[in-house]
Parts: structure tokens; sequence; C-alpha cells
């Protein structure tokens, strides 16, 4: 066995263990997750049973979300979404995270969940993928870059498993967490989302979380003025949503309270709210597969939508445990079949799709809204349907509610978390105003000090080609090889009559590498640390020269000589 | 020096043997710690799968136990009339067990029954994409798209619901299906499935007296006459209480023209009922009837002049009573009038043959000029048989 595993870490690359360890990582992340899930599950029956009063009913929430709090004073790894924590891994802490994050997650959310907090068990779902995927990473001594990318896998296999939707899981981890497309880590967040999703239907079946019926598809041009309608409210919704929660955490962030006695307060008006509407306590799936059903009337729904955004509001800014993921798409789910059920008064001409259709574009609005992820939302709206007839009903409300939100609040609700708890990271969407310089930013496509020249070309072209200012000669080798010498050099060897075929490093020329105009300027430069001119060919073909890069090109591109965008030397 | 270089090399030989061994021990340490981190990681996912095993099926027993309860507490309000209380019982119990097939359907008859039949029908696809052929969803489908207008969908899935299956304890509900099925069919005026239907609900409960009697009555309305007392004939055979079958069987029979059968069966009806005041209506105008028919055979010669003579008579009163009087007699009505009034002035010396000639010509003419006969007119009943009939 031992000389078997000594063969296999020899065996392996680095990339092949961490393959390998995603599929691990998929099935340890299902199985917690599994445990997540039916723990929330028993707590939430024990706390039904056991909520035979008004007071214990008022109470029950408030003692789950200190007991929570407390947990969490005691590790505070598990505090926070757990989106942050993931995505500090990928760019602070090279893919760290505290082993102690998972167990600590797991008590509290299922202490606030269960007994009633209006928060979703699916942040800390992907908190917890990203702790075993970090712990398993470690314990398998992956070297330092694959460990930067393996939070993210976990992250994916967490939130698949928690919503038992692969693909959203894993576009969401692209969207949100990695904050671009990555290919290198893309495979292996796909085998841990995979794996992870195959483990929990083991265990909980293939149900969805909700069940969502039949889907219309788009029948005539007029109902999809009602969607784009759906899309801008959803995107008002959802700015309404984030600058709410994010003047209650501020708000309630000032007052320094004892550890414990925010979430208590906020438990307390949540049980007093979850007296009339009870619709809203825990993770509200069977509330949202009522609304998908068409179980609520359109003035039950816009009651729900607005005591949820109050309850989920005020429970995360209480700092309670507990993710923001369900209580967004309840909104949606409600925000939308309250739509449905206005629409045919509203719009007596237009014949509207089904409620339970405009709840499901609904939910994708106030999502993409809400967390800035629109392709998450199309992708997550077809994979609860079922049917590609969701798609286009999902793709205009999730545009016109992420273009909306974006045009009110910059942020969306996990960059405002990171920014609350003091980190800055990246994002997909908030990024610098200057973009990276590419390869064509410093392109100079007649350069004065430097002369180009073919090999197969005679001394005497060779001459003619020769400029006055020309400090630099690139040769075009046979093959598509390029060469660089001083200039001095190769005029005194022409003169002589030497053929330049027979050049050689020993006369001075330098073998330089080729770049092509659509690469980051970074790989000009590597160059440039070797040669003083770097050639720029077309990419379709590579004899044909479409400029050069020089040092001086470099520090033009980025404006080094201009007085005004140089920066004041803080030594001088 | 060649010792030093002796002992040089046997130090080295010494030194790389060390190495050797140093090596193979960091190899075996490293290959041990590697065996055992697979070993403890294993362990740790086999603690875990157990610890979800438990849960998840602990879980799952309580909701298999919530739902249950939540289901019989349902159906029972659903039961008793208190659909309200029993939507959101089934409601909850089709939350805890999405995939129990009983539960979605409960659910659907409560939401039918509180009138939210657009809402109560994904339910029932639902259950009828895992199971095609089950008889009660397809009864309640049937119901939904019939209150919608939709007949050819309803009339599917009322064809579903009949051929569908049922368990030994619904039979009820199936015979209901196949009922809803008839009226339907009898709505749209389809009368050769109606048919059908009919002598299927006849075959499929034999034993069941009052569909049996239902069935013919029906048959009888749809003026299927002969599958009428087909299965009222064996009604009457199968029971040893017939019920009301012999009073339909006589109606039936007269219906047909067949007045003998029809007299029979009254007869035995009076017999069996003798307060019975259809079954002795229809005893004395079958008798009447039977006393008044030229056609019936071993009659004397006597017998069937009288017997004509006197359905002429009627005929003749019938004719003038339906001829409106302002108008002129049209020549041939008239001349079939006077015909008749020469026979029957000629006494017993008239030809029997052509007053039976003038008897079909007349009940031809009273056929076309008067309306049909009451149940109880006796002579005009037997004349509508003989236009019936045709000349002969």
């Amino acid at each position: 066995m031992s000389r078997l595993t000594a063969r296999l870490s020899f065996v392996l690359t680095d990339a092949q263990r961490f393959l390998i360890l995603a599929v691990l990582i998929g099935v340890f992340t299902g199985v917690i997750v599994v445990c997540f899930h039916a723990a929330i599950e028993l707590v939430e029956w024990g706390v039904h049973d056991a909520a035979t009063s008004v007071l214990a009913r008022v109470l029950l929430p408030a003692i789950g979300a200190a007991l929570a709090a407390l947990v969490v004073f005691q590790v505070p790894a598990a505090a926070g979404s757990g989106i942050v924590q993931t995505k500090s891994a990928l760019y602070v802490s090279n893919g760290r995270i505290p082993f102690s994050a998972v167990p600590g997650k797991f008590m509290a959310c299922v202490l606030s969940i269960g007994t009633g907090t209006p928060l979703g068990p699916e942040d800390p779902a992907l908190l917890m993928g990203a702790g075993v995927a970090s712990k398993l990473g470690s314990t398998f001594g992956l070297s330092r870059r694959s460990m930067r990318h393996i939070a993210p896998v976990g992250a994916a296999a967490g939130i698949a498993a928690a919503f038992n939707t692969p693909i959203t899981g894993v576009l969401f981890v692209m969207e949100e967490v990695v904050a671009g497309w990555d290919a290198a880590v893309m495979g292996s967040i796909v085998l841990a989302a995979v794996s992870s999703v195959v483990t929990t239907r083991l265990f909980l079946g293939e149900s969805p979380l909700f069940r969502v019926p039949e889907v219309a598809a788009i029948a005539s041009p007029r109902e999809v003025l009602l969607y784009v309608a759906l899309g801008a409210a959803s995107g008002l919704f959802a700015t309404v949503y984030v600058r709410g929660v994010a003047l209650l955490r501020y708000r309630l962030g000032a007052f320094r309270l004892p550890v414990g006695l925010a979430p208590l307060i906020a438990g307390l008006a949540i049980g007093g709210v979850g007296l009339a509407y009870p619709e809203i306590l825990g993770t509200g799936y069977r509330a949202m597969d009522a609304a998908l059903n068409a179980q609520y009337s359109w003035s039950t729904m816009a009651t729900l939508a607005a005591a949820k955004l109050l309850v989920a509001g005020l429970a995360f800014a209480a700092g309670t445990p507990g993710g923001l993921f369900a209580p967004t798409l309840f909104l949606g789910v409600m925000l939308g079949g309250a739509f449905g059920g206005l629409a045919p008064a509203a719009a007596p001409l237009v014949m509207a799709p089904s409620q339970s259709t405009l709840a499901l574009a609904g939910m994708a609005g106030v999502f993409a809204g809400v967390f800035r992820a629109p392709m998450t939302a199309v992708f997550m709206t077809f994979e609860l349907s079922g049917t590609s007839a969701s798609i286009l009903p999902a793709m205009i409300t999730s545009t016109l509610g992420f273009l909306i939100a974006r045009q009110f609040h910059r942020q969306s609700i996990l960059d405002l978390v990171a920014e609350h708890e003091g980190a800055v990271l990246p994002s997909a969407r908030v990024g610098r105003a200057e973009e990276p310089l590419h390869v064509e930013d410093a392109l100079r496509t007649d350069p004065a000090t430097v002369a180009i020249i073919r090999a197969a070309e005679s001394p005497a072209v060779v001459l003619s080609a020769m400029r006055d200012a020309a400090t630099h000669v690139l040769v075009e080798w046979p093959r598509g090889t390029w060469a660089v010498a001083p200039a001095p050099a190769v005029m005194a060897l022409v003169a002589a009559g030497t053929d330049v075929r027979g050049l050689s490093p020993e006369a001075g020329f330098v073998s330089v590498g080729v770049i092509y105009p659509d690469e980051l300027l970074d790989v000009a430069i590597r160059l440039l640390a070797r040669a003083p001119v770097v050639p720029v060919v077309s990419r379709v073909d590579e004899h044909e020269l479409l400029g050069v890069v020089t040092v001086a090109d470099v520090r033009q591109a980025y404006r080094f000589n201009d007085p005004q965008a140089a920066a004041p030397d803080p030594g001088a | 020096m060649w010792r030093c270089g002796g002992v040089r090399r046997s130090l080295a030989r010494d030194s790389d043997e060390i190495k050797d061994v140093t090596t193979l021990a960091d190899t075996r340490a490293a290959g041990l710690t590697s065996t055992l981190r697979v070993a403890v990681v294993g362990l740790v996912l086999l603690c875990l799968w157990g610890a979800a095993s438990w849960l998840a099926r602990t879980a799952h027993h309580q909701r298999l136990q919530r739902g249950a309860r939540a289901a019989a507490t349902g159906i029972a309000d659903l039961e008793s009339g208190r659909v309200a209380q029993a939507v959101a019982s089934l409601r909850e119990a089709v939350v805890l067990e999405p995939d129990h097939a009983d539960y979605r359907l409960a659910l659907a008859r409560a939401l039918v029954a509180q009138d939210r039949d657009r809402e109560a029908e994904p339910y029932l696809l639902d259950v009828l994409r895992r199971d095609p052929v089950r008889g009660e969803a397809n009864l309640v489908l049937a119901r939904i798209r019939r209150d919608a207008g939709d007949e050819t969908e309803a009339q599917s899935a009322y064809y579903r619901a009949v051929y569908g299956r049922w368990s030994t304890e619904q039979q009820v509900p199936r015979r209901e299906a196949r009922l809803e099925l008839i009226d339907v069919l009898e709505r749209a005026g389809d009368s050769g499935r109606l048919r059908a239907a009919l002598l299927e609900l006849s075959s499929a409960f034999p034993g069941d007296r009052t569909l049996q009697l239902q069935a013919g009555r029906r048959l009888m309305a749809a003026g299927f006459h002969a599958d009428a007392v087909h299965v009222l004939r064996a009604t009457v055979d199968r029971f040893a209480d017939p019920g009301d079958s012999l009073v339909l069987l006589a109606e039936a029979e007269m219906a047909r023209g067949n007045y003998l059968a029809a007299f029979n069966a009254s007869r035995r009806a009076v017999a069996r009922a003798p307060a019975d005041a259809a079954a002795k209506a229809l005893r004395d105008v079958t008798t009447r009837i039977l006393s008044l028919d030229p056609a019936l055979p071993r009659l004397s010669a006597r017998e069937r002049t009288t017997r004509i003579r006197r359905l002429l008579t009627a005929a003749r009163v019938k004719l003038d009573a339906c001829t409106v009087p302002a108008a002129a007699p049209t020549p041939p009505a008239d001349s079939l009038g006077l015909a008749i009034d020469r026979w029957l002035a000629q006494g017993r010396a008239a030809d029997a043959d052509f007053g039976f000639s003038l008897l079909d010509a007349a009940a031809q003419r009273v056929r076309s000029a008067c309306p049909a006969p009451a149940r109880d007119d006796a002579e005009g009943l037997v004349l509508a048989g003989l236009a019936a009939e045709g000349p002969s």
C-alpha cells in the first residue's frame, strides 16, 4: 500500500492529483451537505413540535440565533457569508481556510436556520465545501498554485450539493468567486460539482428543492413586454434589498452590542413577524414551492416578499449565521408571483403567461440583480424547471435586473459584505477604470531605430534596408525564427561580404521569440528582458511582421514619459 | 596512501550505503505518511457517510410519518366537506412527500372540490406522467376538462379512466367514470359511442341491478329499444327481485311494437307488485292493443273484420280531429274518408282484405297528419304500429 501511494505520488503530476482530489472534495462535501440538510430539517421539526404557545414561537428563533452567534464567537472562522472567505482564500491566503470553519458553520447554521432564522443554507454549504477542499489540499500536499484554486472547487461542490443543481454551482462559483473564466480550474470545478450532486442524490433523491410546474414558452411578442416590466421591477427590488441590507448592517454595526444580543433582538423581531407570516421563517422553500405552484394570491405574495425583505435583511445585518441565496430566491419568486397575479388586471390586452412562469422569471431577475450573476440566474432557472422554455424569460428578466441594479448600485451584495468585513476582493463587475495593456497598445509599425531584413536577401538589399538611425537589426531566419543584433556589427559583417545566413550568436545575434498583438504587454516585457527588440507577427501568417516592440515603446504605452501622468516621487 | 585511499573508498562506500538507507527510510516514511493520510481520510469519509446515512434516514422517516399524518387528516377533512382544511393538510403532505402520487392526487381532488381546477391540473398531470393508466387521476382530469368545456379532451380522459387501473375498493368512482362518460356522450349526441358505452356499462357490472336498470332506461331513451330489451331481459332473468325491470321491459317491448311480450312483462310486473300503477297502466293498454290488433295470428275472419272496423272508425275520428276545419279537404283525403265511410257502411258484407288495405292507408295518413299517440291511446298505438310496418 505504502509503495503504491509513493508510486502514485511520483507518477501523478500536481494537476492530475488536483483532478482526483476534486472528485474526493465533491464526495466529502456532498456527504457533509446531506448531514447539514438533514440536521436543519430535524431541528425544524423539533422546533415545530416544541412551539406550542405564542411565546415559544417568538422566543425559539431568538434563542436559536443567539446560540448560533455564540458558536460563531467561539469559532470566528465560521463568521460571515462564506463567499467572502472563499474569495479571500483564493486571492489572499493561498487557498487556506481554517478547518474549524466547517464544524463551526455547520453548528451555527443548523441552530439558526433550524429554529427559524430566515436565511439560507447554500452560502454556508459553499464555505463548508471550500473548507473541506482546503483541508484535503493541504493534507495531500498540493502545490501553492493548486492550493489557491482548491477553495473555489470546494465552493462549487458546496453550492451544487446544497441546491441540487450542478450547473448552477459551477456557474455561480465562476461568476462570483473566481470572478472570471479560468480554464485551469474549470474542469476541477465541474468534477467536484458533479460528484457532490451525485453523492447528495444518493441520500436525498433526485427531487429539486421545490417543484416547478410546466413552464409555457413565450407565445406572442406582447408577452415579452411583461417580462421586460418584470425585469425592471426585479432590478429595482434588488437595489432596495441590497441598499437596505447595507444600511442595516452599517447601522447595527455602529451599536457595538454584546455578543449574541443583536441576533437575539433580531430573532425576537423575526419570531414576532413569523406569528403572522410563518412562511417567511427558515429557508422558505415550502413557501416558494407553493408560490411556484400558484397557491397564493398576488397580495399574499407581495406581503410575503415585503416581510421576507425585512426579516432577512435584519437577520443578516445582525450577524445571524446563514446565507443570502435562499432569501434572494424567495424574494424573486414572490415578486414574480405577485406580478403574475396583477398582470391580467394591469395589462388586459396582453395574454399573460402563467403565474408560475412569471414567478420563475422573477426569481432569475432578482437573483441577477442582487448577486450580479445573470448567467447563474438563467441556468438555475433552466435546471429547476427542466425545460428550455424557461430560458428566454429568465434571460430577459435577469439581464434587465442585472443592468438596472448595477445602474443604481455598483456593488453586489457580496462586494458590500466583503467591504464591510474589511476586504477588497476582485470582482467581475467592479474593475479598475484602466484596462490592462496589450501588445497592440505599444506596437510600432515603422520603427526608426530598427532595421528589418530577411535572411535570404543579398548584402546589397540588406545595406539598402539599413537606416541611418538604426541601432538594431532584426533578422528573420528561415522557418519563422527571429534574431536581433546591434546595427554596427551587422553593417561590418555585410560590408565584409558575409552571408547573413551564416550569422550566429557569436557574431552578436540573439534569438528572440515572436509575440502577437492581442497578447498582454506583460509577455512583451518578459521577452524584452532578453532582447532589445521583439517582433510582432500575425497569428494567421508567421512571416507577416506587423511591427516591433521596444522598451521605449513599452514606457510610452504605460506613459512613463508623460509628466502629467507620472506620480510624484515620495523620495524626492 | 593506498590504505588511505582504501579507507576513503570504504568510507565513501559506507556513506553511499548510509545515503541509500536514508533515502529508503525517507521513502518508506513518506509512503507510510501518505498511507496514513489516505487511511485517515478514508476513515473520516466512512464516518461521515455513516452519519449522513443515519441523519438522512431519520429525517426521511420523520418526513414519511408527518406526511402520512397530514395526508390522513386532509383526506378525512375532504370526506367530511372541510375542503379548505383538507387543501392545507394535503399541501403539507405533498411538500413533505413530493413523490407520493396518492397525496398529489388527493390534493388535486381537494382543489377541484374548492373550484380551483386550474391549480389542480398540474398535480394530476404529474401523477399521470408517472402512471398514465391510473383510473382515478384520469377521472378527476376528465371532470376538469368537462367543466372547462373541452368535450373532446374530456371524452379521452373518461375513456382512459374507464379502461384504467382501479383498486378493488374503488368501484364507486369507477362506476361514476362510466356514467359521466355516458352523460358526456349523450350531450355530444354521439349515439354510436353512447350505445357502446351503455352496453359496456351493463356488461361491466352484471351484478349491479341499479346499473342494469339505468343502462336499460338510457338505452330506451336513446332509442336503442332492442338493446334495452336485451339488457332488461337479462336483468329479469338474473335477479330474483328484478325491481322495475319488468315494467321497463314492458315499455321497451311496447316501444319495439312487440305488444304480446309487453303484455306478458307488464302482467308479471302487476303480479309482483299489484299496486304498481305504471305496470297496471301498461298491462291495460297492452291488453287493449292486443284486443285491437288485426294482424295477430289465429284470429277468425269475423274477429279480424270487427277489429278492422273499430280501427277504421278510430282512424276516421282522428283524421277528422287532426284536419284543420277551415281548410278545404284535399281530394285524396276526401276520397280516403269516403272510401272508409263506404266500407264501414257495408256492414258484414264488407271485404276484409280491402278493409285492411284501407286501414294501412288510414294509418299512414294518421301518422303524417296527427301527433304521435299517447302512451294509453291503444287505437293510436296500433295505427302507429301498422304505419311503421308499411302497406301490406
